[in-house]
């Protein structure tokens, strides 16, 4: 059944990929704008015929995202003085912070519990709008950077907010509209009702808590974000009541960034180079995906055994196949939504989730931020492949250069530094005595919180408690470091490569839409991350595994 | 996602850390990602 369930998914993503990536790549592409359009523009006093180099790009991005951070903690804050639907007091200030980072960073780490923190304006003036603005930015600065590599001899990377409120409108509302109507057939709720007391069977009662909930689990998944509007994620029935909602709610997670390949290709006018990309990108996931099953099929450890399946902390209803694939998938992505919990996995089946994360989600990574993670990528590899034979490196016509590798290095140092620097602070100081285990498990939720927030995933390995001020700070530091410094040099690439004049292909040009750059990309993506992380992962997962 | 169950909980407004710390730290560090940008602009 897993394996029809994947296969399923590839085929339904195959059906769509080309209609829709043409849609995406006509709305970042075309030159008219709608009269809604032309009417926030005004609003907002841009000019979406001026076009902007890669600094007035990124001070967009960073000034949009500040004032965002800013307005989103403001009404945590004081959403007791608002429509306070359900009750609730105002979102206390490290938590309000860390969430204000989080849903701004399209991270969507959660260190609160929706359902007894967030009123309903919370979750949709606030979270909701974040998870689609923060899915635009990501993709508006993917686009920024192929519009680097297709553009020649100019400053100009486009307009940001031009691509914000596009990308917004033609694509993120027109499909949250559609996949709501079709998850609220599947049984996803979608009231204003606030909690409800029921009796139970024992003879208790219970509070349940409705809300706007489907609008929201559709964006959630759609722009990789992954905030949920209950605590239990996509493990709780109002979010994802059945298999087959599940299945959906996987295809909405991997529709755009599968899809950003097709835009790539057709923007650099080679669809073939796009394929190459996609092809990389389904090489690590199938990859990861069978091996997160294998390893939690085979049920490793006492319990799992003796239990005859390693169904701790997975749901019955979607098993521990469609458990297993979702949390690869959620991961591979940046979205970090969840059906089962990861802590609960067996060591090996527990690591992949990490491992994805660790990849830099670029396989297909998030919205937008896979494909411009996978293009750095791409320019160390052709680096690296200069080096061997001698030669000037060039991707796409353009050369990779001692500017252009500088960027891309500092794009891929950032992450590291701070999963890295995030773990050993946490556990050189007693901040790590907050996770539920010791030894090599303990150390392994620690990992996983800064992996996950670094790489703006927001999945949690659970098993540890992080509302303290301190674990809020740092991991919202993290969040907010891990977005925006890797923005920052993506931009810079694009610009630098946007100003240089393509040179013709020769016979000594490594040719990037073929098998053998296929394989030497995705060798050199796995080598830097077991270079880079098989220290930390020896010490956690692996050391409680072998 | 949210962390773990043991976390939960209603939240209540915190006076111990004023809210013009975090405002400030925010600012400081989209004036520091400013200046990284400039930074860079040279390499």
């Amino acid at each position: 059944m897993g394996v029809v369930f994947v296969v399923s998914l590839v085929v339904a993503l195959a059906l769509v990929y080309r209609v829709f990536g043409d849609h995406m790549y006509r709305v970042v592409s075309g030159t008219r704008h709608s009269a809604v359009e032309r009417g926030i523009y005004r609003i907002v006093g841009v000019d979406p015929a001026a076009e902007q180099g890669w600094k007035a790009y990124a001070t967009s991005v960073l000034a949009f995202s500040a004032v965002s951070l800013l307005f989103l903690y403001a009404l945590l804050r004081l959403q007791d003085r608002l429509w306070n639907h359900p009750e609730m007091p105002g979102v206390t200030s490290h938590v309000a912070w860390n969430t204000a980072v989080s849903f701004v960073t399209n991270t969507n780490w959660q260190a609160y519990s929706g359902e007894s923190t967030m009123t309903h304006l919370s979750q949709m003036a606030g979270l909701a709008v974040q998870n689609f603005v923060s899915a635009a930015v990501g993709i508006a600065v993917a686009v920024a950077l192929v519009r680097g590599f297709a553009r020649r001899g100019v400053d100009a990377l486009g307009n940001f907010w031009v691509d914000l409120t596009r990308i917004t409108l033609r694509i993120l509302l027109p499909v949250a509209v559609v996949a709501t109507i079709v998850l609220v057939a599947g049984g996803v709720v979608q009231n204003f009702s606030g909690g409800q007391e029921v009796t139970t069977l024992t003879g208790g009662t219970q509070t349940i808590t409705g809300g706007p909930v489907a609008s929201q689990e559709v964006i959630k998944e759609l722009g990789t974000n992954g905030g949920g509007f209950y605590n239990a994620n996509s493990a709780h029935p109002f979010e994802n009541p059945t298999s087959w909602t599940n299945g959906v709610e996987l295809f909405l997670i991997l529709l755009i960034p599968v899809c950003m390949t097709r835009v790539f290709g057709r923007m650099v006018g080679q669809l073939r180079q796009g394929y190459a990309i996609l092809a990389v990108m389904g090489i690590l996931a199938l990859a990861s995906i069978a091996a997160t099953n294998a390893f939690e099929l085979a049920g490793g450890g006492t319990v799992p055994q003796a239990a005859g399946a390693a169904m701790e902390g997975k749901e019955v209803r979607f098993g521990v196949s469609n458990s297993a694939t979702f949390a690869a998938v959620t991961t591979l992505t940046s979205t970090g939504a969840v059906n089962s919990f990861h802590d609960s996995y067996t060591a090996l089946g527990g690591m992949m989730p990490m491992v994805n994360m660790m990849l830099g989600e670029v396989a297909p990574g998030g919205v937008g931020a896979g494909l411009y993670g996978m293009l750095v990528l791409a320019v160390i590899t052709v680096f690296v492949a200069g080096l061997m034979v001698g030669r000037t490196p060039e991707y796409l016509g353009k050369k990779i250069g001692a500017r252009e590798v500088k960027f891309a290095s500092l794009y891929f140092l950032v992450t590291p530094a701070l999963v890295l620097a995030g773990t050993a602070a946490a556990m050189a100081t007693s901040n790590h005595r907050t996770a539920l285990n010791t030894g090599p498990h303990g150390f392994s939720e620690v990992l996983y919180a800064f992996t996950s927030a670094s790489n703006n995933n927001g999945s949690a390995f659970a098993g540890i408690t992080v509302n303290t001020p301190w674990w809020d700070t740092a991991l919202g530091l993290a969040m907010l470091l891990g977005r925006f410094l890797p923005i920052v040099m993506v931009l810079g690439l694009a610009g630098a490569l946007a100003r240089q004049r393509p040179v013709p292909s020769s016979a000594g040009t490594l040719p990037t839409d073929r098998p053998l750059f296929v394989g030497m990309l995705t060798g050199v993506t796995v080598v830097l991350v077991a270079l880079t992380f098989l220290p930390a992962l020896a010490l956690g997962p692996l050391a409680e595994g072998l | 996602m949210r962390i773990v169950a043991v976390a939960g909980g209603r939240t209540g407004r915190s006076r111990t850390v004023p809210d013009v710390l975090f405002v400030l730290v925010t600012v400081g560090l989209f004036a520091g990602l400013a200046l990284v940008l400039r930074a860079v602009e040279r390499l």
